[in-house]
C-alpha cells in the first residue's frame, strides 16, 4: 500500500506566512492543511501564501480548505494568495472556476 | 498488476488512507491505456469523490466495510462501477448547488457531488442486478 504522501510546511516571517505543502492533498489528508491556516489564524496572521510548487494532486477536499478560510482572511484585511502552481492543477482551477475567487501565481515551466 | 488490458478491478476496504492506492492504480492502468495526463486526472477525481462520498456517508467511515472499484475501456469511453452495501445514496436525485454558487458564497464541503458531474458524461444508480443488497454506480466518461 502506497504511503499517503502529503506535508505542510509553515516558514513566518514579518509581514507574511508561507505554507509550502507536498504531495497529494485528499479527504485523507486535508486536515494536515487545515490544522496548519487555522493556527495562523488563531495567531492574527492573515497574510498567508501557499506554495504549490510540490504538489501533486488535489480533490475537493483540499479546495474546500481554501474555501473554509477565504472569507475569514480577507475581512481580516488579509490575503490567501496561491503561488508556484503546475499547470496541471491551474487548468483544474480555473476549469471549476476558482482562478476568479483567488489570486494564483502560476509555476514557470 | 489488478488488471488485464482494458478492465481494471480493486476490492478496497472503507477508509480514506486507500484513496492515493487508488489513485495510482488508476494511473498505470490508463497511462498503459494511453490516456492523456488531463483525461487521468479527471477519472481519478471522479473515482476519489465518488468513493471519498461513500467511505464518509454511506459507510460512516467504517473501515471493516469493503467496496469494489471497476474501471473498464470501451472504445475510447472510461466506464466506472463502483459496487458497495452501505446506505443507499442515489447521486442522480441529489440536488447540488453549483460551482458558481461555492465562488459566491465560499465554504467547506458539498464540491464532491458538483466535481462528479461536472466530469462525467453519464451517470446511473442501480440495484445490484444480481443482488439486492449492494448498490451500484456507473459512470461514463
Amino acid at each position: 500500500m502506497e504511503k499517503n504522501n502529503f506535508e505542510a510546511i509553515v516558514k513566518e516571517s514579518e509581514n507574511i506566512v508561507s505554507i509550502a505543502i507536498s504531495g497529494f492533498l485528499d479527504a485523507h489528508t486535508a486536515h494536515i492543511l487545515e490544522g496548519a491556516i487555522k493556527e495562523q489564524i488563531e495567531k492574527k496572521n492573515f497574510n498567508i501564501e501557499i506554495d504549490f510548487k510540490n504538489l501533486d494532486y488535489i480533490s475537493s477536499a483540499g479546495f474546500g480548505v481554501f474555501m473554509e478560510f477565504i472569507e475569514e482572511i480577507r475581512e481580516n484585511a488579509g490575503d490567501l494568495v496561491l503561488i508556484n502552481m503546475n499547470k496541471k492543477i491551474r487548468n483544474l482551477f480555473e476549469l471549476l472556476g476558482f482562478d476568479l475567487l483567488f489570486k494564483i501565481q502560476t509555476l514557470e515551466e | 498488476m489488478p488488471y488485464t488490458n482494458n478492465i481494471l478491478k480493486l476490492k478496497l476496504n472503507a477508509d480514506t488512507k486507500n484513496l492515493s492506492f487508488l489513485r495510482r492504480s488508476l494511473f498505470e492502468f490508463l497511462s498503459y491505456n494511453k490516456f492523456d495526463e488531463q483525461k487521468i486526472m479527471e477519472v481519478q477525481l471522479v473515482v476519489d469523490e465518488l468513493c471519498t462520498n461513500l467511505i464518509k456517508y454511506s459507510y460512516q467511515s467504517d473501515t471493516t466495510k469493503v467496496f469494489e472499484v471497476s474501471v473498464e475501456i470501451i472504445d475510447k469511453t472510461i466506464k466506472i462501477q463502483i459496487i458497495d452495501e452501505g446506505k443507499p445514496f442515489d447521486l442522480t436525485k441529489y440536488k447540488s448547488p453549483n460551482i458558481s454558487e461555492h465562488i459566491k458564497n465560499p465554504h467547506k464541503g458539498g464540491l464532491g457531488i458538483p466535481f462528479i458531474k461536472l466530469f462525467s458524461n453519464k451517470i446511473k444508480y442501480l440495484p445490484h442486478p444480481n443482488d439486492p443488497h449492494k448498490n451500484l454506480t456507473e459512470i461514463l466518461i
